[in-house]
């Protein structure tokens, strides 16, 4: 199956979403014609936009609203949004090192097998497709701040730690593995512990 | 725009080759990029009151990920407060009328981690982010609909729906009996919605399909991937929920 970025969906999507809502849109199943990888997504978001047009008429209820504006200002502080002092990254192993953790301690306080950890490590996975769930308890793991993580997350891939080479040209890692397929082949992960990512 | 602003042009950030924001959102990144703090807080409150226009929340993510980079935390604070003070009434909508019957811990945490992918995303910095900069709504309302699939997922793991089997064609009877929608007042598609969104995620889609798109069982089964006897089964078992909640005729 053909990978999507984020990006992608999100122009594809778009297009959708504006033809949806237009006087003559076009049948759901000239869309799925057009993307079959999306087929299972169209039908979700069609779904989803007749619950989203009642939720918008409706509006929240004073205290769910209250409580959610709560969590986001929550989310909002942990992030340290702006935080133009955050630290520099060197590699995740020295952040747990400086945490007073092992990486396998870090891995398993975040739901992750140290397989993963370690392909994050060396930023071997697209930063675009690691949930942001996961990058925010590592960085509280760490005790870094999120953007200093993603920041780390988003440079090119790296060697691994130690290895040795010996070729013609200079060895070059190959990055931009998707988290999904990086969490499916993570042999030190559960099942039920790989649900939660998904 | 005032024209001393329009003569001290700013070159905004490029977007990779082939990618553009509005003019309008361009225009307005160009007027607030030179402002001082409290200036900058008055211009982002802004309404659409006669007269002026209200900063549209493109320009947000832009002023945001600029200040950011500029190392301006107290400037980029008050546009991420301004992000979630407009955000959050379309997303505890989305939760709280979307996900009913789902218990509040499931509520919360879908709350919660549609605001993580979004800040996620606007911190960031990559080319696979800057359509947030083009269509901030559809961006976050994608990132919600996902959200808001995994709290279904989640609920109805620990409160999984039976199924009923059934082969009496009585899914069609009561299908045909829903409401006819054209007909229906703003109240009533409400409460229907209601019903609707208390079925698990297949269900859900498999009526939708069924009753709003006129697919045939065959069809949704091919979507599905499976039989025609289940797409029977779930738009049974769908219809017995709806007529608990919802009161369908029958």
């Amino acid at each position: 199956m053909m990978a999507r970025t984020d990006e992608e969906l999100d122009r594809i999507f778009a297009a959708f979403d504006e033809d949806r809502r237009s006087a003559k849109p076009r049948p759901l199943s000239a869309w799925i014609a057009e993307h079959p990888d999306l087929s299972a997504s169209f039908a979700h978001w069609a779904t989803e936009c007749q619950s989203l047009q009642a939720a918008e008429e409706l509006g929240p209820t004073a205290e769910f609203e209250r409580r959610s504006l709560q969590i986001g200002s929550a989310v909002l502080a942990r992030l340290r949004f702006g935080d133009g002092a955050a630290a520099q990254i060197s590699s995740l192993n020295d952040a747990a090192r400086a945490a007073g953790a092992h990486p396998k301690d870090v891995a398993r306080r975040s739901g992750i097998g140290i397989t993963l950890f370690a392909k994050l490590n060396r930023r071997l996975i697209d930063s675009e497709t690691i949930p942001g769930r996961l990058v925010e308890l590592l960085a509280d793991t760490l005790r870094v701040p999120a953007s200093s993580l993603l920041a780390y997350l988003a440079q090119p891939p790296m060697l691994a730690e130690g290895a040795a080479y010996r070729a013609a040209k200079a060895p070059e890692a190959v990055g931009g593995q998707p988290f999904g397929d990086a969490l499916r082949e993570c042999a030190d992960m559960t099942e039920e512990q790989k649900r939660q990512w998904l | 725009m005032n024209a001393n602003i329009t003569d001290n042009i700013t070159p905004l950030r490029p977007l990779t080759a082939g990618r553009y924001r509005t003019p309008e959102v361009e225009a307005q990144i160009r007027e607030a990029l030179p402002l001082h703090l409290t200036q900058l807080a008055t211009t982002i409150h802004r309404t659409n009151a006669p007269g002026e226009h209200a900063i549209k929340e493109e320009v947000l993510v832009y002023l945001l990920r600029h200040f950011q980079r500029e190392g301006r935390p107290h400037d980029a604070n008050v546009v991420a407060e301004e992000i979630t003070a407009r955000t959050n009434r379309f997303i505890a909508a989305w939760v709280d009328k979307g996900l009913p019957g789902v218990a509040v811990l499931h509520r919360e945490r879908c709350v919660e981690d549609i605001y993580l992918e979004m800040w996620t995303a606007l911190q960031s910095d990559a080319p696979g982010y800057e359509f947030w900069e083009i269509a901030f709504w559809m961006c976050l309302k994608r990132r919600a609909a996902n959200a808001a699939k995994q709290a279904r997922r989640s609920a109805y793991q620990e409160a999984p729906m039976v199924y009923m089997s059934g082969d009496t064609g009585e899914e069609m009877s009561l299908l045909d009996r829903m409401p006819d929608r054209s007909a229906q007042d703003t109240q009533s598609r409400i409460e229907l919605q209601d019903a609707l969104n208390r079925l698990p995620d297949d269900q859900r889609t498999a009526v939708f399909l069924f009753y709003h798109e006129s697919w045939s069982q065959q069809q949704i089964a091919a979507q599905f991937g499976v039989s025609d006897r289940t797409i029977r089964n779930w738009l049974s078992a769908a219809m017995h929920t709806l007529r608990d909640y919802y009161g369908v005729r029958a």
